[in-house]
């Protein structure tokens, strides 16, 4: 991994040899191999199809996978200090509040039996530890800075009150709660209407770039990371098959990242038949060179 | 035609290789489950002793000898003999064979009826579900055991009819498992296509949402055998069940308990009998549930 | 080949009735890949579901073929309509080989059935006789998709509804069906209704579509139109907007 963070000297996140393994011995199956990055006050892409890893990685930062699952790193730093070899006690400690994670449907992170306005109450009472009239303040200081309009009544509705884009509004709100330094989307716009997306985005953008915090944005869709995101991570079969800048994804050198851009239907572009990729065996290969499941 | 019978035939046997590992599968899931697998065994072990029973029992169950009431268990009567001087341990194992027998007859008699009235309620809706719910609405209000007290007197009392009286009161839970069941299966996508290639409905009854229903309602109708037992056992005691001479381990105990005071073992060999059955039982249906979950595959 | 007017749809009574649709009608040719665009809950697969047979309590006219079609319809009206539907995962039955759920529309519409049938419907998707044996938990996303595609066109249909047929599926696969949709028209001389909240799918596969909102159709558009910005409802304009690439605001 060459040539990326111009701005600031140690990385929010580095990692290095990151390796998951599903299931052990013989039927283990790499998820990830050997994954190598760094993360600085920016909007990292990680772009992947279904399989690919993209979210096995989201998770394995968090340590968040089934037990089934072992995961191994030369090195997993996070502002320095190395979280690889950190306890289950200790991540506690550091998701949510040092490292936060929206998901993609709010409809199953959100508790269905609770207002809105107590479920960001429970995140401001466990990190900023406020209470009572302060907490309520707060609350809706939140509400407001990811753009509900009335927050007051916001507050007092059920999960099952609200729209998608509202859902996720307030996923974002209650993860910023805890001024994390990082946040892990995890394909966060897929389940909402492209005019919703777009204000999700551009609300997204707004918070992360204002309070430095360091983004990775998992996503299947190479549009949406193009435009939204400063660098990408191209990912196949759990590898990196290839990072740049996302300005420059239309000079994608991989033939697989071309493969991709090209099946794209385009409205600029009409075509009687769209171009297919043709998966070449040797993106599976290994850095060192072993063909792998 | 005959090509598709062919076709069929060829589609068949791969089925069989395809549902023997399934089978494997599941057995795989099943056999991590210690209670399940002990449970399982206890019942095996207690069809094979309940089929072979005449070979294996050291007395006719139905011999009086009045020279030898009451023994305590020694080692020719194992488990001692009862007021009438007969050998308790082959009267546990006759028994065995009509407890069985209910149980498996009342399994039979409400999986069928129970899936059929829940998946045509489910999948017809409307005024049909309304009408076969509010059946089973009022089914389940009766008290069971009540229930079946009132239709045993009313038809007599004796194995075949407590066989009747159980099913009549234990096939409203069975119906509601399906109907909820259907509920979220007929809004699948290939019930819709199905519809749209113009299925009739007792095809996608029976040929697409019957299948899916069936874990669940297999799993259910063990965790209910548990119950079976006790009410037949139940019956049994208060004279509505088999009737004596035959054995039967509810009748055992309630005769049993006239002298239960000094001699214990001619009620308690019975309900250690009924205990561990019943108890094995449930610990198979946890077992199966656990199996079939699909969550946990 | 369909002609609807003044198609309305509502669900419940009184103060809590929805109206998925309001007053809808269209023309589609014969031959023609019509597509109807829009977002979640605007009312576009009800209309789908309207002109599939699927759903019973519509008010208008719906007119296929010539024909004007009732409420409940027999086994061999249904078939001239068949559908793909989005959900790659739910759109087989988890219990039924490949095999069965291709032999059981041929069953249910009484027409000849043998191996040969269903290995040529296979093999008219891209997908090798040997599938007939698998089941749907065996196959990947885009598989599955095209035996949902095999099992639709089987019957002989002259309509295919289209419901978000590859916006579950990886834009690589997506490319893959896209092709194989095409083809199959041109080859069958179907028609297709295409449902979709991807407006470049839409204009790639469409030469004709109307814009959807809130039970009503806003805007009736061509491919041409679409790419020419030659729109005129604020809505159809925040649409595309809204689909075109995120651009950063500093």
């Amino acid at each position: 991994m060459t040539g990326h963070q111009k701005h600031d000297a140690v990385p929010l996140l580095s990692v290095r040899g990151l390796c998951v393994r599903f299931g052990n011995g013989n039927e283990a199956v790499a998820a990830l191999r050997n994954l190598s990055f760094d993360l600085g006050k920016e909007k990292l892409g990680i772009v992947g199809e279904s399989g690919s890893g993209k979210s096995t990685l989201g998770r394995a930062i968090l340590k968040l996978l089934p037990r089934m699952a072992t995961i191994s790193a030369d090195r997993l730093d996070f502002c320095g200090s190395d979280i690889g070899k950190a306890s289950e006690r200790q991540m506690l400690q550091i998701r949510g509040s040092q490292i936060g994670m929206i998901l993609q449907d709010p409809k199953y992170a959100l508790d269905p039996t609770m207002k809105i306005g107590h479920q960001i109450g429970e995140a401001v009472t466990l990190h900023l530890g406020k209470r009572g009239k302060d907490k309520k303040t707060h609350i809706l200081k939140m509400l407001d800075s990811v753009k509900i309009r009335d927050p007051q009544r916001v507050y007092e509705l059920y999960p099952h009150q609200i729209s998608g884009g509202m859902g996720q509004r307030i996923m974002i709100a209650m993860t910023l709660v805890a001024q994390p330094k990082i946040i892990i989307a995890d394909e966060p716009t897929s389940a909402l209407d492209v005019t919703v997306r777009r204000q999700l985005l551009e609300l997204l953008d707004e918070l992360v770039t204002a309070r430095g915090i360091g983004l990775i944005f998992i996503t299947h869709d190479l549009d949406l990371a193009e435009g939204f995101c400063d660098r990408l991570l191209i990912m196949y079969s759990g590898q990196i098959l290839e990072e740049l800048p996302a300005s420059s994804l239309s000079n994608a050198k991989h033939p697989y990242t071309r493969g991709l851009l090209e099946s794209m239907p385009r409205l600029e572009a009409p075509t009687e038949r769209l171009p297919v990729l043709v998966r070449d065996p040797a993106w599976q290969r290994d850095v060192n060179g072993s063909l792998s499941q | 035609m005959t090509i598709a019978t062919n076709a069929i035939a060829s589609a068949g046997s791969s089925k069989l290789a395809r549902s023997m590992q399934l089978l494997l599968n599941f057995w795989k899931m099943f056999r991590t489950d210690l209670p399940g697998v002990v449970g399982l065994a206890v019942i095996l072990v207690l069809i094979l002793l309940a089929t072979a029973a005449p070979i294996l029992a050291p007395f006719d169950p139905y011999l009086q000898s009045l020279g030898s009431v009451l023994q305590p268990p020694s080692w020719e009567h194992w488990a001692g003999t009862d007021e009438l001087g007969r050998d308790i341990l082959s009267r546990l194992l006759f028994g065995a064979r009509t407890t069985l027998l209910i149980v498996i007859s009342v399994s039979l008699l409400i999986a069928p009826i129970g899936l059929c009235i829940g998946v045509c309620s489910g999948y017809f809706g409307g005024w049909v579900d309304k009408v076969l719910m509010r059946t089973v609405d009022i089914f389940l209000a009766l008290p069971s055991l009540v229930l079946a007290l009132a239709f045993v007197a009313a038809l007599g009392a004796g194995a075949e009819n407590a066989v009747l009286a159980m099913a009549f009161t234990a096939w409203p839970p069975i119906a509601r498992l399906a109907r909820a069941e259907t509920l979220s299966i007929r809004s699948s996508d290939f019930i819709s296509a199905a519809r749209m290639y113009g299925a009739s409905p007792l095809r996608i009854i029976f040929r697409h949402i019957v299948p899916l229903c069936l874990p669940s309602i297999v799993v259910r109708v063990t965790l209910s055998m548990a119950g079976f037992i006790l009410t037949a056992a139940g019956l049994g005691f208060l004279g509505l069940g088999a009737q004596p001479p035959s054995a039967e381990w509810g009748t055992m105990i309630s005769t049993g308990r006239k002298v239960m005071i000094d001699h214990w073992w001619v009620a308690a060999f019975p309900g250690i009998a009924i205990l561990i059955t019943s108890l094995s039982f449930n610990m198979v249906g946890d077992a199966l549930r656990d199996a079939m979950d699909p969550r946990t595959n | 080949m369909i002609e609807i007017e003044n198609i309305s749809l509502t669900y419940g009574h009184g103060k809590s009735a929805v109206r998925p649709l309001n007053g809808v009608s269209c023309k589609i040719e014969k031959g023609e890949a019509f597509g109807i665009v829009g977002e979640s809950g605007c009312g576009k697969s009800s209309l789908l579901r309207c002109i599939g047979g699927l759903e019973r309590g519509w008010e208008g006219r719906i007119s296929i073929g010539g024909s004007e079609i009732s409420h409940s319809r027999k086994a061999h009206e249904m078939r001239v309509v068949q559908m793909v539907f989005q959900d790659p995962y739910g759109t087989l039955h988890p219990r039924h080989t490949v095999g069965t759920a291709l032999f059981e529309p041929l069953r249910a519409q009484g027409m000849p059935r043998s191996v040969e049938i269903v290995e040529k419907a296979l093999s008219d998707v891209g997908l090798s006789p040997s599938f007939r044996t698998r089941y749907p938990h065996q196959l990947s996303g885009g598989q599955r998709q095209r035996v949902a595609i095999a099992r639709a066109l089987i019957v002989g249909p002259d309509v295919v509804l289209l419901d978000e047929p590859t916006s579950a599926l990886d834009v690589s696969v997506q490319a893959e069906i896209l092709n194989l949709l095409s083809e199959l028209r041109k080859l069958k001389n179907l028609t297709y209704i295409l449902v979709s909240h991807d407006l470049a799918v839409t204009a790639h596969m469409c030469n004709r579509l109307v814009v959807m909102n809130s039970g009503k159709i806003v805007e009736e558009l061509t491919g041409n139109d679409l790419r020419n910005n030659n729109n005129h409802h604020p809505y159809t304009r925040e649409l595309i907007e809204s689909s075109q690439r995120y651009k950063r605001a500093a």
